[in-house]
């Protein structure tokens, strides 16, 4: 065919034209990675919110010092089962509570439990020291505990005993995990201003090198539109072939930190990384870089060229 | 293809009392007036530096006057908007002295820009492109790019870009100055043919054999004024 589908204007010419894939690849990959970033706090956050929240850990002072921990740990018990909204209260076995303290005091509490308190469990020393009483305590769902007066009648049942709300470590978590996922989003956001400055940078030193053929054009009698269509499609061609660089890259890095974090037994091999509609995001990026840099193109040369005659 | 024309039957362009200068400098027009009817043909002469491109540029809206008015098609140009410019432009075929051409495009698409620029497309316009090329004697250089073609080459390819879209009015500047005077005759006949369907011609030149030989009126420029010299009779 002799009259080929290509531009009017020589945009192979152009050295800003040749950068601007490179640019925009750039770009994406650091959005790519900045929402996935986001993502995965949010997911972490969300994990961490559902296990906390609706439970409270009542803590009983045990040892020598305190020798009704027994009959306070009952008192507190029979209090939890009377009180409304409370859908489940146990007493953690002293196997459990020792668990926890391991990262703390290794293994040295293991072998002389319940010496001195009757072979109770719960209460004993663990390396000499006294491992107190805890009660796990998991509201019912939907109900509304009013933790500080509940921490107040526990501590008249219990002197001593102390109530911690994790609900309110809950909301200090959401609250952290919502400014990091604000700070990707404005990164993000820059993100898309400096592809965006590029685009105005590279169309406009498309227009000054293209003066003569772009003058030519409106001598034969192209509107602007029509100069601005073309450059709209280079910018569009261009930014697309960047994007799914950027995203394929980006998608490539979350899969190399996901797979070094199976290693480190962060989490499950099996594990999904994202959910679809968290990869329908990825999906779209290089479509909301080519839409961008279409538009940029447009209204920068529309605006350009109003002011050039 | 041809759309309401000439606005009825005003003068295609009309000068009143122009005068144009670059800058501080002098006037190099200066108080021009004539109007060119529809259908008419004219030489445009005068010595190098007289001001024929200028007067061209002035028609082609590529320029504005310094003072007085330019009406085209009917048309007051000085309060047309710059969104219906180009709709003037397309109207009018232009013939550049150093021709214009994109040296990245093929001689076809060259041509064929006029109608891409106007929203024409497919196999129709391919086929209207290569025939006025074959006709222009180019037929065997349909492919080939502006570098690579001669002067002349050059010459007749902007020429058939200036007509392929059947153009109101067309300007050609110095259109025969880079080919010999077998062609230059042909490339004249070209441009009656347009006139004989309607076309207002105003043709720049230095080759006063063929201002002799075709006889048409002359518009000359000397000193920065222009006077109209009528022939005694056209050609038939």
């Amino acid at each position: 065919m002799l009259i080929r589908r290509q531009t009017d204007i020589p945009f192979e010419q152009d050295p800003a034209g040749r950068l601007l894939p490179w640019i925009v690849a750039i770009m994406i990959y650091l959005s790519g990675v900045a929402i996935a970033g986001a993502i995965a706090l949010n997911g972490a956050v969300s994990t961490w919110s559902s296990g906390l929240s609706g439970t409270l850990t009542i803590q009983i002072p045990a040892g020598t010092a305190f020798p009704k921990a027994q009959q306070h740990a009952d008192a507190v018990l029979a209090l939890l089962r009377k009180t409304p909204g409370i859908g489940e209260a146990r007493r953690l076995p002293r196997a459990e509570v020792l668990r926890l303290v391991r990262p703390w005091l290794g293994d040295e509490g293991k072998g002389d439990g319940g010496k001195g308190n009757g072979g109770k469990g719960g209460d004993a020393d663990a390396g000499g020291l006294p491992l107190p009483i805890l009660i796990d305590v998991r509201t019912a769902a939907g109900a509304d505990i009013d933790s500080a007066a509940l921490a107040a009648r526990v501590a008249r049942a219990a002197p001593g005993a102390v109530t911690e709300n994790h609900a309110r470590w809950a909301g200090r978590l959401i609250g952290l995990a919502r400014s990091i996922w604000l700070v990707a989003l404005i990164v993000v956001a820059l993100i898309g201003l400096a592809t965006v400055i590029t685009v105005v940078f590279a169309t406009r030193t498309g227009l000054r090198i293209h003066r003569r053929v772009i003058g030519l054009l409106h001598l034969i009698g192209a509107h602007d539109r029509y100069i601005a269509r073309q450059f709209e499609r280079q910018a569009l061609w261009l930014s697309l072939q960047g994007a799914v660089v950027g995203v394929a890259l980006a998608v490539g890095t979350v899969f190399g930190v996901v797979h070094l974090a199976g290693e480190a037994e962060l989490q499950p091999a099996d594990a999904a990384i994202f959910t679809p509609a968290q990869w329908a995001i990825f999906a779209c990026l290089p479509g909301v870089a080519a839409l961008v840099a279409l538009l940029t193109a447009r209204i920068t040369v529309l605006r350009t060229l109003r002011r050039m005659t | 293809m041809r759309t309401d024309l000439f606005d009825g039957e005003k003068p295609v362009v009309r000068f009143d009392q122009v005068g144009v200068r670059y800058g501080a400098g002098p006037e190099v027009l200066r108080d021009i007036a004539f109007s060119l009817e529809p259908g008419s043909f004219h030489f445009l002469t005068g010595e190098s530096g007289a001001g024929k491109s200028t007067l061209m540029r002035l028609i082609h809206l590529s320029l504005r006057p310094t003072r007085g008015l330019v009406h085209l098609f009917g048309r007051d140009t000085a309060t047309l908007p710059r969104d219906r410019v180009p709709d003037l432009r397309r109207r009018i075929g232009v013939v550049y002295q150093d021709f214009r051409l994109l040296d990245h495009l093929t001689a076809v698409d060259n041509v064929a820009l006029p109608l891409r620029v106007a929203g024409a497309r497919g196999p129709d316009v391919r086929n209207h492109v290569s025939e006025l090329l074959r006709w222009v004697g180019l037929g065997e250089r349909l492919a080939a790019k502006p570098p690579t073609l001669s002067g002349g080459e050059q010459q007749r390819v902007a020429i058939a870009r200036a007509v392929i879209n059947r153009p109101d009015l067309l300007l050609a500047d110095e259109p025969t100055g880079n080919v010999d005077d077998n062609i230059g005759v042909r490339l004249i006949h070209l441009f009656e043919e347009l006139n004989r369907m309607g076309t207002t011609v105003v043709i720049a030149t230095h080759n006063f054999g063929l201002v002799d030989r075709f006889r048409y009126p002359r518009l000359d420029l000397e000193d920065g004024a222009l006077k109209l010299i009528r022939t005694p009779s056209p050609p038939c």
